[in-house]
């Protein structure tokens, strides 16, 4: 393993993330660990997601790294995240997980600077990927699916600890009130995640409720290959 | 840590199963949640009574200022609306974010309304008795949230489909192209 951020130096991103949407993650890398550190409660939900890490690995949006506890040893793992500041905060619980992860004696964890929706990996190249939190604050949500379904290997799993929008009219209402203002900051809080990572083309194989409906850890698989066939939603596999 | 998964794979129970999306925790484990899940749920509780009681105080002391009704309920209302998120945020790294913004929201929605309607209604209520209802009502909707997270859970686990372990990894190429 070569370190922090390798991807932008040693194979450089389709598209250089930028913009606006790596300033506003800049400026809430500063307080991030604060505000969302509901650590204490979702604790154990995203450690009993994640143990069903596999081999290589991909974690998209690994922010400051405050998911990183909650990763099993054993999978080879590489975390993205479009904001070079919260990869700098990313660093701490690096260091700390590869030196608990060490004494296992199997311990490899990159940080890399990418774009979740214009990855710079190989079609079929992981195992695993691994999403917490992040469908919610990206620009294109059905993009990203596209994209993490391109590089994970057919049968291959995908691990999601996302908020969704409720099927209930209230908090459902709630939500997007609450999303009128929060997009503004880079989180919509009225994605109805489940249904596009079924329309992206992966299997829905489990699905626990971790708040109600809206917090929800997913497992879904990509359909093992077979040409010229589609599943139930017409997706190609 | 009895389900902490080994480098192995193999669960730590002892058991030499490996670990899977259809393994049994076990007791110690299920009821280690139990008592989680009843700590946050009484820390849910104790916001949610705050949020109301200072949410109906505040559209109360609105309505005592002798605006007109329109103004003083947009005023009540976003004065409620500012203590719900400034609690909700305060509690935030301890009960979540969103655990905690979303069902204090629906009550700094509801609950000033409320005290709009008994008010226009000339039900002229004590400090006392109206900290009484919106106590009740904040409870009443408290355990709604309970039984929801409980019809969640279910509705979830029945549409949970067994599936043996993860197959295993068959990648022969890292992330970046090369040979692993």
């Amino acid at each position: 393993m070569n370190g922090d951020m390798s991807a932008a130096s040693a194979s450089p991103p389709r598209q250089c993330p930028g913009g606006d949407t790596t300033r506003q993650w800049a400026r809430r890398a500063r307080l991030y660990e604060v505000l969302e550190a509901s650590d204490l409660r979702r604790a154990h939900a995203k450690r009993t997601l994640f143990r069903h890490m596999r081999g290589q690995t991909l974690f998209v949006g690994v922010g400051t790294g405050l998911d990183i506890a909650h990763f099993p040893v054993g999978p080879v793992i590489t975390a993205i995240d479009i904001s070079e500041d919260m990869l700098r905060r990313a660093r701490r619980h690096r260091d700390r997980y590869l030196a608990t992860a060490e004494e296992h004696g199997c311990a490899s964890l990159e940080l890399c600077l990418m774009d979740a929706a214009a990855l710079t990996f190989a079609d079929h190249s992981f195992d695993t990927v691994a999403t917490a939190c992040t469908l919610c604050s990206v620009a294109d949500p059905s993009r990203v699916l596209s994209e993490l379904r391109r590089v994970l290997r057919p049968g291959g799993r995908l691990l999601m600890f996302e908020h969704v929008r409720s099927s209930q009219p209230i908090l459902a209402a709630v939500l997007d009130a609450m999303s009128l203002w929060s997009r503004r900051r880079g989180t919509d809080m009225s994605r109805e995640t489940v249904r596009a990572v079924i329309e992206a083309g992966f299997d829905i194989e489990r699905i626990e409720s971790v708040f109600l409906d809206i917090i929800l850890a997913i497992e879904a698989s990509r359909p093992p290959a077979k040409t010229g066939h589609s599943n139930a939603h017409g997706v190609p596999v | 840590m009895p389900w902490e998964q080994r480098p192995d794979g193999i669960s730590s129970d002892g058991s030499g199963r490996p670990v899977s999306s259809v393994s049994v925790p076990p007791v110690g484990a299920i009821r280690a949640r139990a008592v989680r899940r009843i700590a946050f749920s009484v820390g849910d509780l104790a916001l949610i009574l705050t949020v109301a009681i200072a949410g109906s105080r505040v559209m109360q002391v609105a309505h005592e200022t002798g605006l007109p009704l329109a103004v003083g309920l947009l005023l009540g209302m976003l004065a409620s609306m500012l203590v719900q998120l400034l609690l909700a945020t305060l509690a935030a790294p301890i009960l979540g974010s969103i655990e905690s913004m979303v069902p204090t929201a629906v009550i700094a929605m509801t609950l000033p309304a409320v005290v709009c309607v008994l008010s226009l209604l000339g039900l002229d209520w004590r400090r006392s008795q109206l900290d009484a209802a919106t106590a009740t009502i904040a409870l009443a909707f408290w355990l709604w949230t309970i039984a929801y997270a409980h019809r969640c859970r279910h509705r979830f686990r029945t549409l949970a489909v067994a599936r043996p372990c993860a197959t295993p990894a068959t990648t022969s190429l890292d992330p970046f192209g090369h040979e692993r």
